[in-house]
């Protein structure tokens, strides 16, 4: 009787094998399925090939080195070049994120890092760039460095060098004009969307769910 | 040169910048006005003598336009804060266009199949209820306001609107509008429609409009706040001004009416007597 037990739960056991099997066929195929219904949903655009990570090291505005790969492994790392002076693109692109990150679930949210690099180090001291970002949102990361440094960093990063331009209305001041996107690095380090100027709130919503659980492959 | 706002994406600056399409437009209107009461102040009936209000109510809708399409107003609600945008279109509906047509005098009534036609509810009312939804569908008033053209199609279509609002409630004299207790129920029901837009403004999670959530900040005012004070000034600013038309017209025919009624008893002594 006992053997007829065991056997009928080893029957059991391998019909639940069994059925298991095709199960987890049927998602991996479904994730297969799945991966350029998910990228056709995507509103950024894709870049091909996908550009890597760059190995930098600036300094945050509490002064401490920011190792970028190290730093941000694993997450939904969305790079930009920009500075706090900036009358249009950088604060849309700032408030837009900040806003959408906060209307999204934390178990979202938490994996997304926003790291702005400013172009304009000289007016961009540690303080002023830390308290403009913290006026967006304080989870938001300053990067800065020597002037070099930040060239280097825009080169590595494959977008062009920042420069500066006079303001016709006030001769003492200036506007930098710099790279006007996102760049969306996904948790294998890879950058394989941007998100140029115009990306709206919706947009952020809607691909912020999808990258944060990688690239779909 | 630029005739007429609209959005540019170019930086905020509180300087002053000149819009000659609408000191133009604005300068037509009362030209228009001042010309054609002369010719009818000609005519033997002269019927407009005695009645300074009219001329009034209409110059300061003139001035109203032009101060809610001119610098500063008409540059920040064409291409920076929504919010702006929708207090031009409650000035525009709710205060300008009713004083522009408490102007007209009963000669100056066009006398068309058109004008009467329009003086009923439902063509008052749709037609109304039109403008409002088009000009408010986000890719529609997008695509509008990046042009100056497209801007000033949005204006005159909400004057447009807010006249076919108007006039069944106040077509001049000689124009068969809709009877007093009709015109409350009416201005009451006008209160409705614009209540879809404003609670998409006020509730949606993000901005519905890009012009708007992709300008350059004034003020550093969000996107997101900005558009939920655009649908409070829509619903919150023009209803209590419909309200207080609604007030107007109800306490003006129960005036009438009971002077009627004194007129009639009046009339009849031996009512009175017994």
């Amino acid at each position: 009787m006992k053997s007829v037990v065991l056997l009928s739960l080893a029957g059991l056991l391998a019909c639940g094998q069994g059925e298991a099997r095709p199960a987890a066929d049927s998602a991996a195929n479904a994730v297969a399925t799945q991966s350029p219904v998910l990228r056709g949903k995507l509103r950024g655009v894709i870049q091909n090939p996908p550009q890597p990570k760059p190995d930098l090291i600036l300094l945050t505005t509490a002064g401490k080195p920011f190792d970028l790969r190290r730093e941000t492994k694993g997450m939904l790392t969305l790079v930009f070049f920009g500075y706090t002076n900036c009358p249009d693109v950088c604060p849309v692109h700032a408030a837009n994120i900040s806003k959408v990150l906060k209307t999204l679930p934390n178990d979202v949210s938490s994996r997304v890092r926003f790291i702005f690099i400013t172009t304009d180090p000289e007016r961009d001291t540690p303080e002023v760039l830390g308290k403009w970002l913290a006026s967006f949102d304080p989870a938001f990361i300053g990067l800065t460095g020597t002037k070099e440094q930040i060239i280097l960093a825009q080169q590595i990063s494959q977008v062009m060098p920042a420069i500066r331009e006079p303001d016709p209305s006030k001769p003492a001041n200036y506007f930098v004009g710099h790279a006007g996107q996102v760049i969306a690095f996904t948790s294998d380090d890879l950058a394989h969307i941007v998100y140029p100027f115009g990306v709206r709130q919706l947009d952020w919503a809607n691909d912020i769910p999808i990258l944060v659980n990688g690239w779909p492959q | 040169m630029t005739w007429w706002c609209s959005a540019t994406s170019a930086e905020w600056s509180w300087t002053w910048r000149p819009y000659p399409g609408v000191w133009l437009f604005a300068l037509a209107l009362l030209a228009w006005y001042a010309l054609t009461l002369r010719r009818s102040a000609a005519t033997p009936l002269r019927p407009y003598a005695g009645t300074p209000l009219r001329p009034l109510s209409f110059a300061v809708a003139a001035v109203l336009l032009w101060l809610s399409l001119d610098w500063p107003v008409g540059a920040l609600g064409a291409g920076y804060l929504l919010s702006v945008h929708t207090t031009q279109y409650v000035i525009i509906t709710t205060v300008l266009v009713p004083l522009l047509l408490i102007g007209i005098p009963p000669e100056l009534r066009p006398r068309g199949a058109f004008a009467r036609f329009m003086a009923g509810a439902a063509p008052g009312l749709l037609g109304y209820t039109a403008v409002m939804a088009v000009t408010h569908v986000p890719s529609v008033s997008d695509a509008l306001m990046a042009t100056q053209a497209g801007s000033l199609v949005v204006d005159l279509a909400w004057i447009g609107g807010a006249i076919a609002l108007w006039w069944p409630v106040l077509a001049p004299e000689g124009v068969a509008r809709i009877s007093p207790p009709l015109r409350v129920g009416y201005l009451f029901l006008a209160t409705i429609p614009p209540t879809i837009p404003a609670a998409f403004m006020v509730f949606s999670d993000y901005p519905l409009y890009a012009t708007y959530e992709l300008a350059p900040r004034v003020a550093g005012i969000a996107a997101g706040s900005d558009q939920q004070t655009a649908g409070l000034i829509m619903k919150a600013g023009a209803d209590p001004l419909l309200w207080i038309s609604m007030a107007i017209v109800f306490f003006r025919w129960q005036r009438a009416e009971d002077a009627a009624e004194r007129r009639a008893r009046s009339l009849s002594p031996q009512e009175t007597a017994s």
